[in-house]
C-alpha cells in the first residue's frame, strides 16, 4: 500500500525535529566546554573571562576568585556581588555571613552547582569551565547543610552507590562509617537514622573520593558537642593532609576554630577577610575585667586595654582593693555585628 | 555504562523499596484476571423480538424455514399485543413486531421499540420490514432472482474482527493505559522523589552526567515494562505477536517516560503535575475510539502515538492481512521517541542547571 500523504508529512515533521536536536546539541557541547588551553582571543563565550597561566606570590593558590556576579534572575540583582578572594593549598577558609548573604550561592558556583556567570574562577592557575568538568568533579568533595541521602538505602550502599560513580580510587566505605562513628550502624536504613545520623552521613559520602578541594555547608549543625568534636578533628586531619577546604557557616565558633581565614559575607558582598586572629586585633576591643571590694562589697569593672587605655588601667588597680583580674577578646561575632551592624541568624 | 549500571541497579532496589515497582506488577496481574475471568468474551447481545402476528404468515415461514433447518433464534410469537409489552418490559433489548393485514389486504405492521433505541437502527429494520413486506405482498413483490447478486463486496483486510474475543480486544487499550501513561506518572514520581529528598544535588556534584541519570531512569521503566507487558500479554495472547507488540510497547514507554522526564523538571512535587498527566492521559486514550470504532479515524488523530501504539499492537495480537501496520507503528513510534528523549533529556538538565534546585 503506499504511503499517505498525511503520512510523509509526519515522517519529514519527525525527522526535521531529530534534525535539530543534533544540531543543538552539537552547539552546546562547544558552547560549555571551553579548553583550558584555549587562548583568551578564542573564548567563544564572551560572559566569562578565561585566564590561564602560573600562579604567582611564590606558592600554590588551590582556588582563585576574582569579581564573581551571581543573579538568580539574570538581571542586575545580583544573590553574589563582585567578590574575590583566594585560598591556598591545604587552608580552611571560612565563608560566614547570615542567611542569604550570598555563601551558598557562592559555594554553588565554585562547586559547579550553579553556572559561572559573570568573573573568573581558577583551579591551580588553570581557569575553570562555565560548568564543570568530570576531572574537576572527581577531585572535589561537596557536604551539604540538608543531610541528602537515599533514605531507602543502608548508609553502607549509600557511600558504595556514591564510589562508583567516580574514575578515582575511593573510600571504603566501611572505613569511612567508622570514623564518623556510624560503624555499627553501616547496614541500617538511612531513613532510619536521626537527622544528625544523617548528616554525618552525608560527611562522610563527601569524603568518598579523597577530595582534594572539599566545601563543607555547616558541618557541624544539628550535632551533639561530641560529635561535632569528632567532625571538627576528622577536618583538622584532612587539613594536614593537605585537602583545601571552603567551609560555609553561621557559627562563629566553629569558624573561629577551625579556619585559618574567614570572609564576612553580606548582601552578596565581602566586607572584611583575614585571620581571625587578626579580624580581631584589628577591629576588636581588647579588654579586661577587674572584680574588686568596695564598701564590703564585691563588684565588677569592664577596661579596654588599648595604649591609650593602660593609664586608666594602672590608676584603676592603684585605687581599688582588687580581687581578680580576667583579660578578654572579642569573639568573631562580636566583630561581625561590629563590621555589618547586623547579627549572624 | 558502569554509570549507568550503577544508577540502574540503586534505581531498580529504590523502585522495589516505594513499592511501586511491586504495585504496577501486581495491578497488571490484576488486569490480567480481569480480562481473562471478568471481561466477556463477547457483548453481542442475544436478538429477541416479540411477534404478535395476527396473519400468521411469519409463523407459516418460521416452520417452513425450521423444516430446511433454518434456525430462527430469538423470536418469540405471543398472542397479544399486551403480551409484546410485557414481554420487552422484561427484556430491556428486546424490541416488539406487530403484524396484521388493513381491509385491503395489505400488510401493515407497527414496530415498538425501547426508549433508547438508535434512530439511525431503527430506519434500517424500516427499511428492512418494507423490503420483506414488499415482497410478500404485491404489487411491489416478487423481486427478481438475483437482485441481491448484483452487489458485490470486497474488503481490503481479511475481517477475523467478529472472531476476535471481545476480551482480547481489550489488551491493547489495557496496555498503552496500564504501561505507557502509568509509566508517564511513574517517571515524574521518580525524578520528584530524587528533587525532595535533594539526593540530586549530591550526584551533580560527582562526575557522572545527567544523562546517564535519565537513562538510567528510562532503563527502570522500560524493565519493568517488559515485566508488565508480559504478565498480561502472555497469559492472554500467547506468544504470537510478542515480540513486534513488545517492541511497540517499549516504544510507547520511552515516549511517555520522556514527557514525564519535561514535567519532572518543572515541578518538584507529582502531584503537582497531575493537571498534565490528567490532559496528557485523556489525549493518549483518546484514539481508544478510534481501535473500538474504526470508522472514527480522523487525521489529526494520528499525530497522537498512542494511535499508533493501539493499532500496532491490534495488528501484532490479531494478524489480519495487516502486517503492514506493525512497520509503520513502529517507525512513526520511533520518529516520536528519539526526539523527545533527546528533547526531555536537554530540558531536564538545563532546568537543573537554572539553580532552581539550589
Amino acid at each position: 500500500m503506499p504511503p499517505k500523504e498525511s503520512d510523509l508529512i509526519f515522517f519529514l515533521f519527525f525527522y526535521f525535529l531529530i534534525a535539530l536536536c543534533i544540531i543543538d546539541a552539537t552547539r552546546d557541547s562547544n558552547d560549555e566546554y571551553i579548553s583550558n588551553n584555549q587562548a583568551p582571543n578564542q573564548n567563544p563565550n564572551p560572559k566569562i573571562r578565561i585566564i590561564t597561566g602560573m600562579c604567582h606570590g611564590g606558592y600554590k593558590r588551590m582556588i582563585e576568585v576574582s569579581n564573581l556576579f551571581h543573579s538568580y534572575k539574570k538581571n542586575e540583582d545580583y544573590a553574589v556581588n563582585d567578590i574575590s578572594f583566594r585560598i591556598e593549598k591545604g587552608e580552611i577558609f571560612g565563608f560566614l555571613g547570615p542567611s542569604g548573604a550570598g555563601k551558598s550561592t557562592t559555594q554553588g558556583i565554585l562547586s559547579g552547582l550553579l553556572e559561572l556567570q559573570k568573573g573568573d574562577i581558577l583551579i591551580e592557575g588553570q581557569a575553570r569551565n562555565a560548568y564543570p568538568d568530570k576531572a574537576f568533579f572527581n577531585r572535589i568533595g561537596v557536604g551539604f547543610e540538608r543531610p541528602n541521602v537515599y533514605k531507602k538505602l543502608s548508609a553502607y550502599d549509600n557511600l558504595k552507590f556514591h564510589a562508583a560513580l567516580y574514575d578515582v580510587k575511593t573510600e571504603d566505605p566501611k572505613i569511612l562509617l567508622d570514623m564518623v562513628g556510624l560503624g555499627e550502624e553501616g547496614k541500617k536504613l538511612a531513613g532510619e537514622y536521626s537527622k544528625g545520623m544523617m548528616q554525618r552521613l552525608g560527611f562522610a559520602r563527601s569524603m568518598i573520593n579523597h577530595p582534594d578541594i572539599w566545601f563543607l555547608d555547616e558541618p557541624t549543625m544539628g550535632l551533639d558537642p561530641s560529635t561535632g568534636n569528632k567532625i571538627k578533628r576528622i577536618i583538622r586531619k584532612r587539613q594536614s593532609e593537605g585537602t583545601t577546604i571552603f567551609l560555609t557557616t553561621h557559627n562563629m565558633f566553629v569558624a573561629d576554630e577551625l579556619c585559618d581565614r574567614v570572609a564576612f559575607i553580606v548582601d552578596g558582598k565581602i566586607v572584611a577577610m583575614d585571620s581571625p586572629k587578626n579580624l580581631k586585633l584589628k577591629y576588636g576591643q581588647p579588654t579586661v575585667t577587674i572584680e574588686y571590694l568596695e564598701d564590703g562589697k564585691l563588684k565588677s569593672q569592664v577596661l579596654g586595654m588599648k595604649n591609650n587605655e593602660k593609664s586608666v588601667l594602672e590608676k584603676f588597680i592603684a585605687e581599688h582593693e582588687v580581687k581578680t583580674l580576667h583579660s578578654g577578646e572579642p569573639t568573631l561575632e562580636e566583630i561581625f555585628i561590629k563590621l555589618t551592624g547586623r547579627g549572624l541568624e | 555504562m558502569k554509570r549507568v549500571l550503577n544508577l540502574y541497579k540503586k534505581d531498580m532496589i529504590l523502585g522495589v523499596k516505594d513499592v511501586f515497582i511491586l504495585l504496577e506488577i501486581a495491578f497488571s496481574v490484576i488486569m490480567m484476571l480481569l480480562i481473562l475471568l471478568v471481561v466477556p468474551k463477547s457483548i453481542e447481545q442475544e436478538d429477541t423480538v416479540f411477534i404478535y402476528d395476527k396473519t400468521g404468515m411469519t409463523a407459516r415461514l418460521g416452520a417452513e424455514m425450521h423444516e430446511g433447518n433454518m434456525q430462527m433464534n430469538g423470536q418469540i410469537f405471543v398472542d397479544s399485543r399486551e403480551a409484546v409489552v410485557e414481554g420487552m418490559i422484561e427484556n430491556k433489548s428486546a424490541v416488539g413486531l406487530i403484524i396484521e393485514k388493513d381491509p385491503r389486504g395489505k400488510f401493515r405492521t407497527e414496530l415498538l421499540t425501547q426508549p433508547y433505541s438508535n434512530a439511525a437502527q431503527l430506519n434500517y429494520l424500516e427499511v428492512v420490514l418494507e423490503d420483506i413486506f414488499s415482497v410478500f405482498s404485491p404489487p411491489f413483490g416478487a423481486y427478481p432472482q438475483d437482485v441481491y447478486r448484483s452487489v458485490s463486496v470486497i474488503a481490503l483486510q481479511d475481517n477475523q474482527r467478529d472472531s476476535i474475543p471481545f476480551n482480547r480486544m481489550l489488551l491493547p487499550i489495557v496496555i498503552v493505559t496500564m504501561i505507557g501513561i502509568v509509566g508517564l506518572f511513574a517517571m515524574i514520581s521518580m525524578i520528584a522523589q530524587e528533587k525532595v529528598d535533594d539526593t540530586i544535588r549530591a550526584y551533580r556534584v560527582a562526575p557522572s552526567s545527567i544523562y546517564a541519570f535519565i537513562a538510567s531512569k528510562h532503563l527502570v521503566m522500560l524493565t519493568i515494562s517488559i515485566v508488565t507487558f508480559s504478565v498480561m500479554y502472555l497469559p492472554i495472547i500467547g506468544l504470537g505477536g510478542y515480540l513486534p507488540a513488545l517492541l511497540i510497547t517499549l516504544l510507547t514507554v520511552i515516549i511517555g517516560s520522556s514527557l514525564g522526564i519535561m514535567l519532572g523538571s518543572f515541578y518538584e512535587e507529582p502531584m503537582a503535575s497531575f493537571g498534565w498527566v490528567f490532559l496528557l492521559m485523556l489525549l493518549f486514550t483518546l484514539p481508544a475510539i478510534s481501535l473500538l470504532a474504526p470508522v472514527f479515524s480522523p487525521d489529526w488523530l494520528k499525530i497522537i502515538p498512542s494511535y499508533h501504539t493501539l493499532f500496532g499492537l491490534d495488528a501484532a495480537m490479531f494478524p489480519d492481512n495487516n502486517t503492514h501496520i506493525i512497520g509503520q507503528s513502529i517507525l512513526l513510534l520511533g520518529a516520536w521517541a528519539i526526539p523527545l528523549v533527546l528533547i526531555s533529556a536537554r530540558m531536564f538538565r538545563s532546568q537543573i542547571r537554572k539553580g532552581g534546585i539550589l
